[in-house]
């Protein structure tokens, strides 16, 4: 082990700054923290933390090259997953805040039930609700046993 | 508040799936668990980041990675407590900084330095501090306050 505690934040580096904030403020409710001018001190936003826990931010870049984020089997960080503890409420919920879903809720290979959305540059996001029985929870628990 | 409760896992698209388990191996996320396809071949590999935070491999990454200029996810933050040690430790494991790193603290108040993984996505890599912005801005907001605005020119 190297000391890694957990994911800290995620970046993205987007087209329209106040259109992702939109998303990801006003419609999946995550607060915005602060935002940081430009180092160099050109004009411009140079990024802006949002928080989804106390220790686990997204950071929004603005200014980002290309209309759309790199498709699904492009070389590239592929998708983020938000967990939840009740799938039909947050699936409620972005029913009334207008965001669509792309994939319906399903029962995954993993034993897990899942939905996914797109941000407004194409990001997929997965939206998870973690269930007891899941191949992730057993595997955590064999390495636990082999542990001990 | 949110809707949702936290991180769950980062999902990355690979090029070289053995050379990627490898790496994430090596900084010390232990593959547990694999899914196969239809046809036995790797579907996913599961690393474990925490026991609720994994990183996800997907095999069969066509092209040449997306640079972090371009519209996308455009790196992940690692923490740990000691850089120090992390440091040595990744050096023992052969993997080495994308730059060496600043003496002294970012702008944030944090430590950090940066790694790329076999694709060529970046990692920082952070050593949070107890008083630095992000810590001080979270606790502004849930006081009721508004987010924070700074220049650092």
């Amino acid at each position: 082990m190297h000391g890694f505690k957990s994911i800290a934040h995620v970046a993205l580096k987007v087209k329209d700054l106040d259109r992702s904030l939109d998303f990801y403020v006003n419609k999946l409710g995550f607060d915005e923290m602060m935002r940081l001018d430009k180092p160099d001190g050109s004009p411009g936003v140079w990024l802006v933390y949002l928080r989804i826990t106390d220790d686990q931010y997204l950071e929004l870049f603005p200014e980002g090259q290309g209309d759309r984020a790199p498709g699904r089997d492009a070389t590239a960080i592929n998708h983020m997953c938000l967990g939840v503890d009740d799938i039909d409420k947050v699936i409620a919920d972005l029913d009334k805040a207008g965001i669509p879903l792309t994939v319906q809720k399903k029962m995954g290979a993993d034993n897990n039930w899942q939905c996914w959305i797109d941000d407004p540059d194409g990001n997929r996001i997965e939206i998870m609700q973690l269930m007891p029985d899941s191949f992730q929870l057993e595997a955590i628990k064999r390495l636990k046993a082999k542990a001990a | 508040m949110s809707i949702f409760k936290s991180l769950g896992h980062i999902a990355l698209r690979v090029n070289d799936l053995d050379a990627s388990v490898a790496f994430y191996n090596a900084i010390g996320f232990p593959e547990v668990l694999r899914l196969l396809n239809k046809r036995g071949d790797a579907w996913i590999v599961y690393h474990r980041v925490s026991d609720d935070v994994f990183i996800e491999l997907f095999p069969g990454g066509e092209g040449d990675p997306s640079p972090p200029e371009k519209t996308g996810l455009m790196h992940l933050c690692l923490t740990v407590e000691d850089i120090d040690a992390a440091e040595k430790k990744l050096g023992a494991a052969g993997i080495q900084l994308m730059r060496p790193r600043s003496p002294g603290r970012g702008v944030d108040g944090n430590r950090g330095m940066w790694i790329a993984d076999p694709d060529g996505n970046q990692i920082e890599i952070m050593e949070m501090a107890p008083d630095c912005i992000q810590y001080q801005a979270v606790r502004a907001v849930e006081a009721g306050g508004k987010p924070h605005v700074l220049s650092t020119s």
